[in-house]
């Protein structure tokens, strides 16, 4: 029978020059989900990105995409089906927006060949999708980081991926950019069936955001599953190594995790 | 989902309110010229800048003769003979060659030190970073003091010995900086740098261990400065067959340094195969540049500022830079071999001081004109 998986991880193991970081990793992300891979410091996350975009080969165990190892997949036929959106890249030339969005259809186009009408409207499409409409002339190095981001998210866009990954979107954005582009995620998973596996660090963002969240710790999966489920205080405590405490939201549409305040909160006033 | 969408929308419309940024098709970078436009412009002044080069010189050449002779020669035109045979000589058999010759190595140059500040990602890097300047000192000095005599395809002892010595260098640099079959970008610089100066001193240790230091020094020292020191038409050939095959090779190339701008790994996500590009495209870039060292030494300054002053005008995006460079270089080099050759007659000028001279303010110019500060 075919997969039906978009990504499988069976058995996975990796290690950096001898320092195992994960083992025995087994992983199904089915078409059109959406995903956030959270964990503790160092747990890994970045790592098993990379193992699913075929960066790095386990050394034992199999990455399956649609079926088929990336090992085995040419990387050009690969990047047109799985982009990545990286923490963050320094560019040392002053690429403008439109060029740096341009350079998602590198997968796509032949060696002497010019952007066509059709690379042209997928570049329009991401430009729109991605509301960078404005600042697509500016050049890429002078944005302020939420901006960069969106630019970066378009660039996956214009690859067209079937799977798009993300590696700490929200990283160092201030409350509000952060809002705005896990919206814009999930728009495009929802409105496009885009797969969508993200690292996070912020566990309360991964519940607001994500139907389902994975726990990497020791090496492994240790939960996954929807977040009200997954994100219990003592489970946490223990993936963490800390007091922890959690709230449900007033709605009840996702759980809010704090760390426990050393100090009693000082008393409102009446 | 609903929701989501229209809270998206709705902070879309703020975002646009309140950023202040008018909604402008306006480029912001630098001055922008068209691609097509800038080429063909270019192309026309390279060749004013070739029939000027061709024309002016101690010996007194008609108009008339620079403009009808190479046409004549190519079969093209037919027009009848009215100037002395001695015109058409100096102009055919002396001076165009020459000409021809600075036109390849200086667009030789600029295309390499272009793929190199792409590849390498670091706006410092010219076409001799990995070690090839050393490697080509070392062949020339050696190329003098032995006393051997043999020519390849035209080219005599120091032009063979230095071509030989860059390409050797630059192979050594990247195999000392390929670890467990991968390269980093910083270990092949440092890997350059180091093989540059070791090579460089070896090459003054011989000439201090030789007696005839005297005798060699000179010649030795306008090699380095640099100078073009093709004489005949065959030897055109050679570093033409050289620079058009490497050069063509690299532009196909232009999309893959697009994305290792980006760094190894999104390179790698954009569907490049970062380590193989890397091996083929630091191999046309040496390529170049002792095909360059061939046929004028070691001539500076042309491979690190052409490819910015390209930059500045019409953006980093390689497919448009590699050929505006190559083209702008070799303009740049026409010109300033005309000069060296008639500014303090009789005595020719060393071309490397000239593209020092006229290079530096011109990019110091560039660098305050162009509107922002300037982040290559």
């Amino acid at each position: 029978m075919l997969s039906m998986s978009a990504i499988e991880l069976e058995n996975v193991s990796f290690a950096y020059n001898g320092r195992p970081v994960l083992a025995g990793l087994s992983l199904r992300v089915a078409r059109g989900e959406r995903m956030a891979l959270l964990g503790p410091n160092g747990c890994g996350k970045s790592t098993l990105l990379k193992l699913i975009s075929g960066i790095l080969t386990p050394y034992a165990g199999c990455v399956l995409l649609n079926g088929r190892r990336p090992g085995t997949i040419p990387r050009k036929e690969l990047a047109r089906s799985i982009a990545m959106v990286p923490q963050e890249f320094v560019v040392p030339f002053s690429f403008t927006v439109r060029e740096i969005i341009e350079l998602g259809r590198t997968p796509h186009l032949r060696r002497w060949g010019n952007y066509s009408f059709a690379d042209q409207r997928f570049i329009d499409e991401a430009v729109e999708a991605t509301g960078v409409m404005e600042i697509s002339h500016r050049v890429f190095n002078e944005l302020s980081g939420g901006e960069r981001r969106r630019v970066m998210i378009a660039m996956a866009l214009a690859q067209q991926p079937e799977v798009l990954l993300l590696d700490e979107p929200t990283q160092q954005l201030d409350i509000s950019r952060q809002g705005e582009i896990l919206n814009l995620i999930v728009e495009l998973n929802t409105s496009r069936g885009i797969t969508v596996v993200a690292a996070i660090h912020d566990l309360n963002l991964a519940a607001r955001y994500f139907d389902r969240v994975v726990i990497l710790h020791g090496r492994s999966i240790a939960a996954d599953g929807p977040p009200s489920d997954v994100l219990a205080a003592d489970f946490l405590e223990n993936v963490y190594g800390g007091p922890l405490e959690v709230r449900e939201f007033r709605d009840g549409a996702s759980p809010v995790v704090l760390p426990v305040a050393r100090w009693a909160a000082p008393e409102r006033k009446a | 989902m609903a929701k989501h969408e229209g809270k998206t929308k709705q902070i879309d419309s703020l975002r646009s309110a309140e950023s202040g940024h008018p909604i402008s098709r306006k480029k912001e970078r630098g001055w922008n010229v068209g691609f097509h436009l800038g080429l063909c412009t270019l192309l026309l002044l390279l060749l004013a800048a070739m029939v000027l080069a061709t024309t002016v010189g101690a010996a007194h050449v008609p108009l008339k003769v620079t403009l009808w002779v190479p046409l004549n020669r190519a079969g093209i035109t037919h027009v009848a003979q009215t100037w002395p045979n001695s015109a058409e000589t100096i102009l055919f058999e002396i001076r165009l060659p020459r000409v021809v010759a600075a036109s390849l190595v200086g667009g030789a140059l600029a295309l390499a030190g272009a793929v190199f500040q792409g590849l390498l990602r670091n706006p410092l890097a010219d076409p001799y970073v990995i070690g090839t300047s050393g490697g080509a000192a070392l062949g020339a000095a050696l190329g003098l003091l032995l006393s051997v005599h043999f020519s390849v395809l035209g080219f005599g002892v120091v032009p063979t010995l230095s071509f030989a010595g860059a390409l050797s260098a630059a192979a050594t640099a990247y195999r000392l900086a390929k670890v467990g079959g991968r390269t980093s970008v910083v270990t092949l610089l440092l890997a350059g740098f180091a093989l540059s100066v070791v090579l460089s001193y070896s090459m003054s240790f011989l000439l201090i261990l030789n007696d005839r230091l005297q005798l060699n020094l000179r010649v030795l020292y306008s090699w380095l400065l640099g100078g073009i020191s093709v004489t005949n038409w065959t030897q055109v050939k050679v570093i033409a067959g050289l620079v058009l095959t490497a050069g063509m090779a690299a532009m196909a190339f232009a999309r893959s340094l697009n994305a290792m701008s980006l760094g190894d790994e999104m390179a790698e996500h954009l569907g490049v195969p970062v380590e193989r590009h890397r091996a083929v495209l630091l191999a046309l870039g040496s390529m170049l540049t002792a095909a360059a060292v061939v046929g004028g030494g070691l001539i500076g300054f042309v491979g690190l500022i052409i490819p910015h002053a390209v930059r500045l005008v019409f953006g980093p995006e390689h497919s448009r830079l590699l050929p505006l460079s190559a083209v702008t270089g070799a303009i740049f080099l026409v010109l300033a071999d005309l000069l060296s050759r008639i500014l303090i007659p009789p005595n020719e000028l060393p071309v490397g001081i000239l593209t020092a001279f006229l290079g530096g303010p011109i990019f110091l110019y560039l660098l305050r004109g162009s509107k922002q500060e300037y982040r290559c």
